[in-house]
């Protein structure tokens, strides 16, 4: 009996003492991402996160194939053909409060980018929504060249996001630009204290390279694959010259040349 | 500089006066710090007016400039919130509040977060509001279509939704170009739209959307409600300005109202180009494999032809011609419900063509050269009209009738040497057409269709072959007084026929299709040849004249199913007929009821992203046509009689169709294998009698015929010199068996090899280039054996400048290995467009065998010779054009 109950008191000291070490609240947010240009195109995010730091990690990778399709048409059989993802590397956002770092997967080469600080100031609402069991509220900015709303969860108080906006009294569960190209919703919130480590290479963030030159590589990208579209023209077809100024070519969710 | 620094730090000093600063540390009740806290300051509505987070050690701050009284709310992951009230009067500065958060049981929640969607997309179909992508700037729809997110217009002027070229550009769901909408495209001025609608899954029957399969997709552009009717289109003008005065006139005329809807083209031009061409699918669209194509197939096809085929070359370096074309095409919506749809156009050409061909026969006993020097003059005129009238009953039931008229008329005459003698053809014949279709389509709910459809064809193509040279004494004996031979054709068909089609949508996405019909066709064909003495007839001899008439009638029933797996599709068809033929020649009639089953079956399998197989087997049998049933001969050309079987036949064949894909078109490699093979059980060969004058061609049937044709392509891209090198590699073998002079059955087996590569560049400047070269070996083997490799190459060269000026450099090189002499020939074209004025003024160049090139001659072979064949080229020119769009 004694016996048991010391070693009830060892345990719950022990207990009490692991409680009293900092706890790791964390949490775990599952997102889909809804990009509507061309195509309605869908990924998957999960964001983990503690206080200190989010880590928003893009999920559910598919190899897409390319495709080709043939269709009959006056002058004969059309052939289309849509480029697909051979690199499963995950894309993500991570966010340690002082810096901000994402990894692109751009034409299948992977790209690790030091993100500039969030300049532009959140416009608080006082609208609200219920998403789920969380009251939302509203907050609006302007972010290269797009004008964002965002519902962010005040119950969750971290200025974290699935994306790249950020700095919320609360986290983002829903975010889309004006006109709608863009969206990013939740679908499953977990809310924790174990299983939510952020498995990120910290070291290998130094090799992160800067937003212009990040931008300067995917012009390079985008580029070698035209020129090597272009030499696989059809016989007797002009050569395909890019035209950088092209209005359709802007089809992107950033602009980073319009604003900040 | 410094003045500056101490500027801002003044306006923030001062500042500073009116606004409040709150302040303090938020710890645990250990009081340990906790980092990262959120404090949010509310109004009594607990909207948030501002928040900061605490810092590493606890401590935060944050200016406020609103006064009144508020909520201070304290919240950290872990910790109960904590809010407090605070009062910011006008005079305070400064607010401290330090704040212990209590340690919250901190649940584990797992929530499935609701939402509705920010993107609302209507089941495929995109609606886009003009007026939110319009600007000033914008002249044509072109430049509004491009800024729209989803649509991509490229700098050809192809629109793409994605990666797919739009099937067809339409105004207020009106089609008037099909693909060739980039005359709306770059012409249309945007103002008067009122949305665009983006239609995915695109089904030319509405009413079969969702159904069908479809991966097609189109744009709908509508009009605003009051939309203004407005003139606009283009003119383009092109003249050589030299005494062969080669000119190209083509003009567009638009002019759409919500109601009312006209377009006017006309096009005049003697550089070759074919006019009709441009309207060719509003007369007659192709709806490949599409529900209600019923008749779609059924035609006269003619004996006599004096057009002849065009080496494997642009057609353009042949044809002189002279072309002139009309056309009005007109839509009206008298009410909702109903649409008219009128289309008419007169065209009229001109063509002439020169050809000497060295015939070398050679085969069993007969041994001998032709020497044939042409030159033709084909004259048409053709005047064509048709009307649709589309009634949509309700919003599941359509109904759209089509009547179309035809008329043709022909001239073509020849000038013929025929060793040595000067012969004169004519080619007198017309074609009229009446076509009537009625197509009922019920869409009876959202996984199934019905349609109903009727057609009525009737077609007639009377054709008076005379020759100035009796050439066939060695046919008709006691003939020496004939000098001159006529050939009248009559030939007429009707068609009658009915069908009814069910397509149901499985739920899991499988397409049964059902259909029952009748078709009755009945062909008449009637000639007459004639030995003529001067002006009057010497003879008609026996053997020589047809009064035929032919019927079938073809009752079905076929079955389709399309089943879907995940990487697997696979189709089955099973088509049942019970035909009913009656063969009536010369008065005396048969009759024979056969009865047969069609089956096929296919599928498609994406073993992976790297490897897609499709292939097909089916099993046909068809029915003998009307040219082939025939019994006496028919004068077809000035040396050649042709007669059909006298009797039924049904043809039996197995096809076997294979493709196989390796990599992706966007891989650095891929490749692509396909087979065909042919086994015919029964087929059509001929038993030829020839002789230097005439050739007489009998239709025989004959056993077992093969054919087989292996084609593959390979890819490589080159990232070192940014070029792309593709190798081709085809073998063609067919065997099959005739019979020459009544002798015995010879079989005759036939090999083709070619190989090949190109070469193209994908540079970034201004210069890219496009190389190959391509070699052809054909073989013939049978009693006689023939020969000979051909070489084709070409090379490209382009420059780009910039956007509004860009020039094309094409260069050709033809080797035929059998020619002794002349065997090379060369050809340079070239073509430069400047722009003006953007999306207004263009000005064009283009030059046309530059070399001077006069003549082409080209080498064939077949199983009874050789033949070597010359054609006369049109000169070089160079045309000037210039384009102008209002």
């Amino acid at each position: 009996m004694i016996k048991r109950n010391l070693a009830f008191i060892l345990c719950s000291f022990i207990i009490s003492s692991l409680f009293s070490q900092k706890k790791e609240f964390c949490g775990k947010i599952e997102y889909k991402f809804t990009t509507n240009f061309s195509y309605k195109y869908v990924e998957n995010y999960e964001l983990t996160f503690n206080n200190k730091e989010s880590f928003c990690e893009e999920i559910d990778i598919k190899k897409v194939g390319n495709n080709k399709s043939d269709e009959q048409k006056e002058e004969g059989l059309q052939q289309n053909f849509i480029s697909g993802r051979k690199n499963t590397t995950s894309k993500y956002f991570y966010n340690n409060r002082r810096d901000f770092y994402f990894r692109d997967n751009y034409l299948d080469e992977v790209l690790l980018v030091k993100e500039k600080p969030l300049n532009a100031v959140w416009k608080l609402h006082a609208e609200t929504k219920k998403m789920s069991n969380f009251l939302c509220k509203k907050a609006t900015i302007y972010f290269r060249g797009r004008n964002y709303t965002a519902w962010y969860a005040p119950k969750i108080p971290v200025p974290f996001g699935p994306w790249k906006l950020r700095g919320l009294p609360g986290v983002i569960l829903e975010l889309y630009d004006a006109e709608k190209v863009f969206h990013v919703v939740a679908k499953r919130v977990q809310l924790g204290s174990s299983n939510c480590s952020i498995n990120i290479d910290k070291k290998g963030l130094e090799k992160a390279i800067s937003i212009s030159s990040y931008l300067l590589r995917k012009e390079e990208l985008i580029d070698i694959m035209f020129a090597e579209l272009s030499a696989k023209r059809p016989k007797g077809t002009k050569p395909m010259v890019r035209d950088k100024d092209c209005n359709d070519c802007k089809e992107e969710i950033e602009k980073f040349n319009e604003g900040k | 500089m410094k003045g500056n620094k101490f500027l801002i730090i003044l306006l923030f000093c001062c500042s500073i006066h009116s606004q409040t600063i709150i302040k303090g540390v938020v710890k645990d009740v250990q009081n340990n710090a906790i980092p990262y806290a959120n404090i949010a300051l509310k109004d009594s509505l607990n909207a948030i007016i501002s928040y900061t987070y605490s810092l590493e050690d606890g401590n935060y701050s944050f200016t406020i400039s609103n006064k009144g009284s508020f909520n201070l709310s304290f919240s950290s992951m872990g910790y109960k919130v904590k809010t407090i009230p605070i009062i910011i009067k006008s005079e305070t500065k400064e607010i401290i509040k330090n704040i212990l958060l209590d340690e919250d049981s901190f649940e584990l929640d797992e929530i499935i977060v609701q939402s509705e969607k920010a993107i609302k997309v209507k089941k495929d179909t995109i609606e886009v509001k003009v007026n939110r992508f319009l600007s000033q700037n914008d002249v044509t729809v072109e430049d509004l279509l491009k800024k729209i997110p989803g649509v991509s217009v490229d700098s050809e002027g192809v629109i793409k939704i994605g990666n797919q070229e739009i099937e067809k550009l339409m105004v207020d769901g009106d089609d008037f170009f099909d693909k060739g909408y980039k005359i709306l495209s770059k012409n249309m001025p945007p103002d008067q739209l009122e949305k665009i609608q983006i239609l995915q899954k695109y089904s030319n029957n509405k009413l079969l959307k969702g159904i069908e399969e479809s991966d097609k997709v189109a744009l709908n552009l509508v009009l605003k409600d009051n939309a203004k009717r407005q003139w606009f289109g283009n003119i383009s003008i092109g003249n050589n300005f030299t005494a062969e005065n080669r000119y190209h006139l083509k003009s567009y005329l638009m002019n759409f109202g919500k109601k009312n809807k006209y377009i006017l083209l006309s096009n005049f031009n003697n550089t070759g180009y074919d006019a009709t061409g441009d309207i060719r699918h509003l007369i007659k669209p192709i709806r490949f494999n599409e529900p209600a194509s019923i008749g779609d197939d059924q035609q006269i096809n003619n004996l006599i032809n004096l057009a002849t085929r065009v080496p494997n070359f642009k057609k353009s370096r042949v044809h002189f011609n002279n072309a002139e074309l009309i056309s009005l095409n007109a839509i009206f919506n008298p009410t909702k419900k109903l649409k008219i749809k009128t289309l008419g156009f007169f065209n009229s050409d001109e063509r002439d063509f020169f050809k000497n061909i060295i015939n070398e026969v050679n085969v069993n006993d007969a041994n001998f050269t032709n020497i044939e020097n042409s030159k033709y003059l084909n004259k048409k005129e053709i005047a064509f009209g048709k009307l649709d009238l589309i009634y949509s009953i309700s919003k599941t039931k359509v109904v759209e009738a089509t009547t179309k008229y035809n008329t043709g008329n022909f001239n073509d005459s020849s000038n013929l040497v025929f060793n040595g003698n000067s012969t004169l053809e004519n080619l007198q014949h017309k074609n009229s057409l009446l076509d009537q279709k009625l197509t009922f389509t019920n869409k009876f709910n959202d996984k199934n269709v019905f349609l109903l459809t009727g057609r009525f064809i009737k077609e007639e193509s009377p054709q008076n072959y005379k020759i100035n040279q009796f050439f066939y004494e060695d046919l008709f004996p006691a003939s020496e007084d004939v000098n001159n031979v006529t050939q009248t054709i009559k030939n007429k068909m009707q068609f009658v026929g009915f069908n009814a089609h069910l397509l149901n949508r499985k739920e899991n996405d499988d397409l049964l299709e059902l259909q029952i019909g009748n078709e009755y066709r009945k062909d008449n064909l009637l000639s007459e040849f004639n030995l003529l003495e001067d002006n009057t007839v010497f003879r008609t001899p026996l053997g020589y004249q047809n009064e035929t008439s032919y019927s079938v009638n073809n009752l079905y029933f076929k079955t389709k199913y399309l089943l879907k797996f995940n990487k697997f599709d696979v189709f089955t068809m099973l088509d049942f007929h019970q035909l009913s033929n009656n063969l009536n020649i010369d008065n005396s009639s048969i009759k024979q009821n056969p009865f047969f089953i069609n089956p096929s079956i296919g599928f498609n399998w994406e073993i992976n992203s790297n490897n897609k197989i499709n292939t097909s087997y089916s099993y046909n049998t068809t029915n003998a046509k009307a040219l082939d049933v025939f019994s006496d001969f028919i004068l077809t050309g000035f040396r050649s009689f042709s007669k059909g079987t006298g009797g039924f036949n049904q043809l039996n064949a197995s096809n076997l169709t294979f493709n196989y894909e390796l990599g992706n078109w966007s891989d650095r490699f891929f490749a692509n294998t396909s087979i065909v093979f042919n086994k015919n059980y029964d087929f059509f060969s001929s038993n030829t009698v020839i002789n230097q004058n005439f050739a007489q061609s009998k239709k025989i049937l004959i056993k077992d015929r093969a054919f087989l044709q292996i084609n593959t392509s390979l890819n490589y891209y080159f990232k070192s010199i940014t070029s792309n090198l593709t190798v081709d590699l085809g073998f063609v073998q067919s065997e099959f068996k005739n019979i020459i002079n009544n002798l015995n059955l010879r079989t005759i087996s036939f090999k083709s090899y070619n190989y090949g590569f190109e070469l193209s560049s994908g540079f970034r400047g201004i210069f890219n280039y496009d190389f190959g070269t391509k070699w052809k070996a054909n073989k013939i083997e049978t009693t006689i054996s023939n020969s000979f490799t051909d070489n084709v190459s070409y090379l490209n060269l382009s420059f780009i400048f910039n956007k509004n000026l860009d020039f094309q450099l094409e260069t050709e090189r033809y080797y035929f290995g059998n020619l002794e002499k002349d065997n090379t020939y060369y050809f340079l074209d070239f073509s430069a467009r400047q722009t003006i004025i953007k999306n207004k003024l263009t000005l064009s160049l283009s030059g046309k065998n530059l070399f001077n090139t006069e003549k082409f001659k080209n080498f064939s072979i077949s199983d009874i010779g050789s033949s070597t064949t010359e054609y006369r080229l049109v000169p070089r020119f160079v045309l000037l054009k210039l384009e102008y769009r209002f």
